[in-house]
């Protein structure tokens, strides 16, 4: 294709540049067009992401001050009726797993070696008691 | 095959489906090189939108310009 291309060369009209110019510079521009476009219509939706991630971002740091006064009881920390309920359903162990992960932010193998339980259950009962908490979350209207 | 881009534009214009084919094969090759510009996803859109305003260019486009009158 482009050989012939080069061969057409020789004899073409000034039209005829001037159309292949055109349609030249027309793709060019046309696709930096479109790629920009694009960029901006993912940059539109990045924007709602991240907005969500600074307001958790504030929750975060209003929470840990929180928890920095007092130390360690999720317990007291609860506003959410539901959710209280929720949490004081949990197994003493399930509570006592939570806390230290939440409260005090530790690792999961730390917790282990605290409880003197292997790491493995600590993360097992630690998600299971976050997805009782979700549920109880996702429907609180049928529960009370 | 041997048609010179003159004569493809006319018969383009006169809505001769092959002519405007054969332009459209001919600037195959940039338009796979625009395609770079944007992210693999993105490329077949891009591919579908550019020949597109080719078709639009060939129907719009004057071989014969006021500029060229100018110039004789």
């Amino acid at each position: 294709m482009t050989r012939e291309n080069k061969a057409h060369s020789f004899d073409i009209s000034d039209g005829e540049k001037r159309f292949i110019g055109y349609v030249s510079s027309m793709l060019h521009y046309n696709s930096i067009h479109f790629d920009k476009k694009i960029r901006k219509i993912n940059e539109r939706y990045a924007l709602v992401l991240e907005d969500m991630e600074i307001r958790d971002e504030v929750l975060m740091t209003e929470t840990d001050v929180a928890f920095g006064s007092i130390v360690g009881i999720l317990e007291e920390q609860i506003s959410d009726p539901f959710l209280y309920a929720a949490f004081l359903r949990l197994t003493a162990r399930e509570r006592e797993i939570i806390n230290l992960s939440i409260c005090k932010v530790l690792r999961d193998t730390e917790i282990a070696l605290i409880l003197g339980i292997s790491q493995q259950s600590v993360s097992k009962t630690r998600k299971k008691a976050l997805e009782k908490l979700r549920t109880a979350i996702m429907h609180k209207g049928g529960q009370l | 095959m041997n048609e010179t881009w003159g004569e493809l534009i006319r018969k383009a214009k006169q809505n001769n489906p092959e002519a405007l084919m054969e332009v459209i094969y001919r600037f195959e090759p940039k338009i796979k090189k625009s395609l770079c510009q944007t992210n693999v996803q993105n490329r077949e859109d891009l591919k579908q939108e550019l020949i597109l305003q080719l078709i639009e260019v060939v129907n719009r486009f004057e071989l014969e310009s006021h500029r060229e009158m100018r110039g004789a």
